[in-house]
Order: structure tokens, then sequence, then C-alpha cells
């Protein structure tokens, strides 16, 4: 049997790569997928931003307990954050948007990375108090966040921008959108029998530390987070994105990076934060609502952290080789 | 002195009959019509032959079950039992990690190289 057509290109937006492959498709059908996918990351920008003064995320930032008005696809995103909030009890928590700027993350990264300062060590993050404090209007597509809280929502919306693109192209035989390696597969794969993925080596980055046959449709969604690439000096302090909202400094762990496995991009991207700011607690590492996660540590040891049927199962690396 | 030659149809019937048959085996086994070769030795190698064939393939067929069996049971966590749908690292002859699950039929499935990769941004 021939290989299925595949079609795969790029483009840039968010400030990570946006993959589209395309299996079993035709090449206009490619194109047209590509120029959709372009027009809908300029008004995922224009809406979750928060490099961009006019952009929806901004001006409610900006409002300091006034009310803005917003759009639906917002609101889902934003639902979804307050939702992962509780779920994960305050490990996931978009509102360490102060403490993020204050350990230096107040521009866009290239920007971080060319000229690296810090405001200062941590800010107070609004946290689970805060959240109940939301005020979210469906009906006049309106919000209005306490005055104390800002919030980011990069990394969840960049999934969920992932898990909607997914969606608009489900109907083709095969496909990949992967924006910046948060990721979500279907259908029929370029070659063999089902989709294979890849875990980076958080040590050396473009490297595969392990591989996964992705047979199971509970895991077509798969997010990454670690500290190796956006980080930074202030002084003679490292920093990087991610914060512990318990303390409003960035997290301290021994992990390098979790993977999670979920049946959409951004419930694992979900899970990679609870995770590592668990880890970083010494807290229990729970899957969320992930199928799994695979963590590596700073020694490059693999741990799976995974439910079975009743309780968290974790199988070491080590133990199986 | 006259030298006369008769053709078939003026021999007994016997003889032409056994001149035909003499050209047919010449024509399909020429080496047995010079008697360098027996026709039942002949059959019987070629029955070996086939047998030795046949028991070759079921042989090969046998081994390569078997090495897949044996590929898709191998390496149980040392930690505990695998359960189904649940997700264990093994590590192959070259370092390398695979993430492997077993499927409701028992069978671990492993992917030796990634179509895509999951990395921070």
């Amino acid at each position: 049997m021939s290989a299925p057509f595949t079609h795969r290109a790029t483009f840039t937006a968010m400030s990570v790569t946006i993959a589209i492959t395309g299996v079993g498709i035709s090449p206009r059908e490619h194109e047209r997928a590509m120029a959709h996918a372009r027009v809908q990351a300029e008004a995922w920008e224009e809406r979750f931003s928060r490099f961009r003064p006019q952009s929806m995320l901004s001006r409610l930032n900006a409002a300091s307990g006034g009310t803005c008005p917003v759009d639906e696809t917002f609101l889902d995103v934003l639902t979804l954050a307050a939702t992962a909030v509780t779920r994960t009890e305050g490990r996931f928590d978009p509102s360490i948007l102060p403490a993020l700027e204050a350990a230096g993350y107040d521009r866009s990264i290239e920007r971080v990375l060319a000229d690296p300062h810090a405001a200062g060590l941590t800010a107070p993050v609004a946290g689970a108090a805060g959240w109940r404090s939301v005020a979210i209007d469906r009906e006049h597509l309106t919000v209005t966040l306490p005055p104390e809280m800002r919030i980011d929502l990069g990394g969840i919306a960049k999934g969920a921008f992932v898990d909607m693109l997914a969606a608009a192209f489900g109907d083709w035989p095969g496909g990949c959108v992967d924006a910046g390696g948060d990721l979500r597969v279907w259908g029929v794969p370029p070659s063999g029998t089902c989709w294979t993925t890849g875990i980076e080596d958080p040590a050396r980055p473009g490297a595969v530390v392990a591989v996964i046959a992705q047979i199971d449709e509970r895991w077509h969604g798969v997010a990454t987070s670690a500290m190796n690439r956006r980080r930074w000096r202030a002084g003679d302090d490292e920093r990087h994105h991610l914060i512990d909202p318990g303390t409003g400094r960035p997290l301290r762990t021994a992990i390098a990076s979790v993977t999670a496995f979920a049946p959409t991009v951004a419930a694992a991207e979900v899970t990679t934060k609870a995770v590592l700011v668990a880890s970083s607690r010494g807290e229990p590492l729970d899957p969320v609502d992930s199928a799994w996660a695979a963590s590596v540590d700073v020694s490059g040891q693999m741990t799976i952290i995974q439910r079975s049927v009743d309780a968290p199962t974790r199988v070491a690396a080590t133990d199986c080789s | 002195m006259t030298t006369t030659t008769m053709t078939d149809h003026e021999l007994p019937d016997d003889e032409r009959r056994a001149r035909k048959a003499a050209r047919a085996r010449r024509l399909t086994d020429p080496l047995g019509a010079k008697g360098q070769r027996h026709p039942a030795e002949r059959l019987a190698r070629e029955g070996r032959a086939r047998r030795a064939l046949l028991a070759g393939s079921i042989a090969g067929f046998l081994v390569i079950g078997g090495s897949i069996a044996l590929a898709n049971t191998s390496t149980p966590p040392a930690s505990g039992e695998a359960q189904t749908g649940q997700v264990i690292v093994v590590r192959d002859e070259e370092g390398q990690l695979h993430l492997v699950q077993q499927d409701s039929a028992g069978r671990l499935v492993r992917a030796p190289r990634p179509h895509v990769q999951s990395h921070s941004s």
C-alpha cells in the first residue's frame, strides 16, 4: 500500500512556529487550511496577547476592576482556565502575571532574552480568592476581574488554539496541528499504523529522549512545559517563566520537563504546569485531566505519572530498562 | 548390395509403438533415455526436496512468529505488572527510551521513530 499524500507547512505566530500537517488531502485543501490558520492565529493574538495593548486580554488587565467586553471565544478559554484553577487546587493559575513580570518576563520573550532584567523578586498572586470574584457575563459577553488581579492566558490559550484548528480540520483522513511543540494528532499518520510522538530531551534541545505510539484517542493532545527555553538572568539570579502561584517566584524543582497526554492540548497544558508546581512543593504528582504525563528530571531520568484504575501509579524508567 | 530403409508405417504395430515411446522419452527426459537417470530416483529426489521446502517454510514461520510474540511480551516493568492501558518505559539495546502501552490484547506497542516532537516553547 502506498503512503498517503502528506502536506506540511509552517508559519510564525504567538512567538512560536505553527506547523500544520495534512494526510490524504489535496495541496489546494492544505493551502486553504494554512490561510484559515493564519487568520485564526491573528484573531487569537488580538484576543489573548499580553504584548498587544489593544488585545482583549490587555484591556481586561488594564481595567482595574472595570467590566470589559470580550467575545465568546475569549469567554470559552477564560472558563477553561477558571475550571483548571479549581481542578488543580490552584497549582495552575493564570493570575501569576504580576509575579511573571516581576521576574522579568514583561516583554515578548525575544526582547527579554535580548535584554534581560527583572523588576523585582516577586509580586502578589490573586489566587483562588481572586478567581472566585471573577464575574463572567455570557449574556452580555463581558468579564470583570477583581481590581488587583491580572492574568496571563498564554499557555492555555495556545492549547485551545491548537484544539480549535484540529477540530476545524477534523474531517481530514489524518493530520497534526503543532504550535511550538504543543500538538494534536488525529486519524491516519503519514507512515505506519499510528502517529508517534517524540518527547524532547530537556538537556539536549532538539534531541528526543523517548518516543510514544499514540494508539489511544484519549491521548491525542500533547503539551510540554520546561525551563530550558524561556529562561534569562537577572543579575546573578537565573529566572524562568514557570511561577509557583503559592510563592509568586519562579519555581525550583528537580524536574526539568513535563509532557502530558490528554484528550485536548489545553488539558495537557494544565497538567504540565500543575505537575511542575506540585513537584516543587514536594506534593504528590497528579495527571489531573490528562491520561498520563512523563516527567524528565535534571539527571535525565524519566517517570510516568498516571492513574491506574483507582489510584495514581508511578513507574520509574530506570526500573524498566 | 542394396540397403532398404523401412518407415514406421511399414513396421509391425508393437515395434512402431516402442519406437514412438522412445522418441517421446528422448524429448521429455533425454538423460533418462540415455540410461543416465532412473525416473523413480528422480521422483523420489524431487519428493524429498518438496518435503524439505515445506518443512523449512513451517520452521521459518514458527521462528518469526515466536520472535514477534517474544518482542511483544518482553521488557515487563520491574516495579510492577503493567496493566491494560498503562504506559511503561523501556530502554532498547542502543539506550533509546521508548514509552510503551499495553493494549487490550496484552501486546506492548512501541514506536521507533517519531512523526512529531513535543517540547517547551
